[in-house]
């Protein structure tokens, strides 16, 4: 479990984050800005540095630039008051592990820092295929921490959504991007699954491609499918008969938060689409 | 040059279209129905039969079946009075040449004959990677040919369209799928192209990848609306560069479709046409 360092910030949230990774039995030092994480850098090895939630995403890119001279591998987890699809592309680019910018929710910060405390596998986890603001496309081995670093990178891809749409769609990728790396493969992390996010005028989308055969709709009984199942319990004695944890509603809850969810034929492809215009009046 | 085999209807679009092979010296039969046809072909080779327009796709892919028990390499055009996304999807499945419903525009269908009386290379030219209705994957070989047979099947795709909508939206496709082939793979048949199909609730998207390392947008300066406020600049570059006339094709392509939404690299492309402002 390496050591984190966290630059102060006028914000709470880096005394939160502090907080949590100390109770959580993590290592780690406060720098008082970003010369002195140099500093500190050079003085003892980090696994991972949180960014200053005062500091833009251009500076943190720089200084990330700058602590890699000395510490090569290092992990990196950007928080910013803001950020636009360049910047997120930025930091796509330079390999840093997660993004985030207000309204910051602490535990979602040190959890993810946790798991970036005892990776060591991550450095290729995510590859870009083409990124531009409004559509970017990558490719992601099929591990747990990768997904929420992805899901990161996602959440401020799709900052200029209302509040609202941007959640909603959120929690329906996160289902079908864990759904895709479960089903799709097991979790393998030699296994990757394709994600395509696209804004387009009147629409957010995203497109997950998973490596696996797929599934057909009458064949997945351990889960509870479509919107209008008549009996939304149905599956889990069939769960309980197969030895599957419970749960199943992923499907069920990704359809119910976006406008459009669509398979393809063999079900290792999935179209997620939030339309914006209701929205915008 | 292979014989033309035309199962007559009572639309004027079979003799229409067997005029139009005559006029180009193509030689072919017209067959008075299915059971004239199977026997026609037991007596002699056709290497295209072109279904009755007023016959249904089954019965049409049944036929097909009872006539490659006979002829298997032959070739068929498909026209049918109507057609569902599950019929052109099975038709796709069959290998059907190409297919059609009215309008028919007689010119074209022949003209797609003529070019399937002399081809050899089609049989594999259009996998289908998946296909359910709402969403069809296909890969498809770099050939004119072969962009104009998806062409009649994405037609049929989209049918559900208003006439007006679906014909804009197939000009766009043409363009981007044509500028894919060339572009993207310089027409060479081994190489292929990647088309999708999603049909939402509220548009009709098409998604194209070619296997070229693609362009950006200030490199193509041969195209039409890269300079917007001189749009024949890129004519004097095209003829300085020795290109042949054109260039419009992009412009022409934006223009039809609601968003027109290039990656990165330029090697995929996704047309999207709204159809809440269609049916407007």
């Amino acid at each position: 479990m390496s050591r984190v360092l966290i630059i102060a910030s006028q914000t709470s949230v880096s005394n939160q984050v502090g907080e949590l990774l100390s109770a959580a039995g993590l290592p780690i030092e406060y720098a008082a800005g970003h010369i002195d994480a140099l500093q500190r850098m050079r003085a003892r090895s980090f696994g991972l540095i949180i960014t200053s939630a005062d500091s833009n995403f251009d500076e943190a890119l720089a200084l990330l630039q700058e602590m890699r001279t000395i510490r090569p591998a290092l992990k990196c987890i950007v928080l910013a008051p803001h950020s636009t699809s360049d910047e997120v592309i930025a930091a796509l680019r330079a390999r840093v592990f997660g993004c985030f910018t207000p309204p910051f929710d602490a535990h979602e910060i040190a959890n993810l820092a946790r798991n970036a405390a005892s990776d060591s596998q991550w450095s290729e986890d995510i590859e870009i295929i083409s990124a531009r603001p409004g559509w970017v496309a990558v490719r992601v081995n099929c591990r747990l921490v990768t997904a929420e670093r992805l899901m990161s990178f996602a959440k401020e891809f799709a900052a200029q959504l209302p509040e609202t749409a941007r959640h909603e769609i959120m929690q329906a990728l996160r289902e079908i991007l864990l759904n895709a790396m479960e089903h799709g493969a097991a979790f393998n992390p030699d296994q990757v699954v394709e994600v395509n996010a696209i804004r387009t005028a009147r629409s957010m989308v995203f497109r997950v491609r998973d490596p696996g055969a797929g599934f057909r709709k009458d064949s997945i009984t351990h889960a509870v499918f479509t919107k209008g199942c008549s009996d939304p319990t149905a599956h889990i004695p069939q769960r309980e008969e197969s030895g599957i944890r419970a749960g199943g509603y992923g499907l069920l809850l990704a359809a119910g938060t976006v406008d459009e969810l669509i398979y393809n034929e063999h079900g290792n492809e999935v179209l997620l689409i939030k339309y914006l215009d209701r929205f915008e009046t | 040059m292979s014989r033309v085999l035309i199962i007559e209807g009572h639309d004027p679009v079979s003799r229409n279209v067997g005029s139009a092979l005559a006029a180009a010296l193509l030689p072919f039969e017209y067959a008075h129905g299915h059971a004239d046809a199977l026997l026609r072909l037991r007596r002699r080779s056709f290497g295209v039969v072109i279904t009755n327009p007023e016959s249904v796709v089954e019965e049409d892919l049944a036929l097909l079946h009872e006539m490659r028990g006979i002829r298997p390499g032959v070739k068929c055009i498909v026209l049918t009075k109507t057609s569902t996304p599950d019929e052109v999807i099975a038709a796709l499945r069959a290998r059907v040449f190409a297919c059609f419903t009215p309008p028919f525009e007689h010119f074209e269908i022949a003209n797609l004959a003529r070019r399937a009386a002399s081809d050899s290379q089609w049989r594999d030219d259009i996998h289908i990677l998946s296909a359910r209705p709402g969403w069809v994957s296909v890969r498809i070989h770099c050939r004119l040919i072969t962009a104009d047979r998806l062409l009649s099947f994405a037609r049929e795709l989209s049918a559900q369209l208003p006439i007006d909508i679906r014909e804009e939206m197939m000009q766009a496709l043409r363009e981007i799928l044509l500028n894919a082939m060339e572009h993207g793979a310089a027409f060479n048949p081994e190489q292929v192209v990647e088309v999708t199909g999603v049909r939402t609730s509220r548009t009709m998207v098409f998604y194209v990848r070619d296997p070229g390392a693609g362009f950006r947008h200030e490199t193509i300066d041969h195209a039409a609306g890269i300079d917007p406020d001189d749009p024949t600049a890129h004519i004097r570059i095209r003829e300085e560069e020795g290109m042949r006339p054109g260039g419009f094709g992009l412009l022409l392509a934006a223009g039809t479709v609601d968003e027109l939404i290039y990656n990165e690299i330029g090697n995929e492309v996704i047309l999207i046409k709204y159809l809440d402002t269609a049916s407007k």
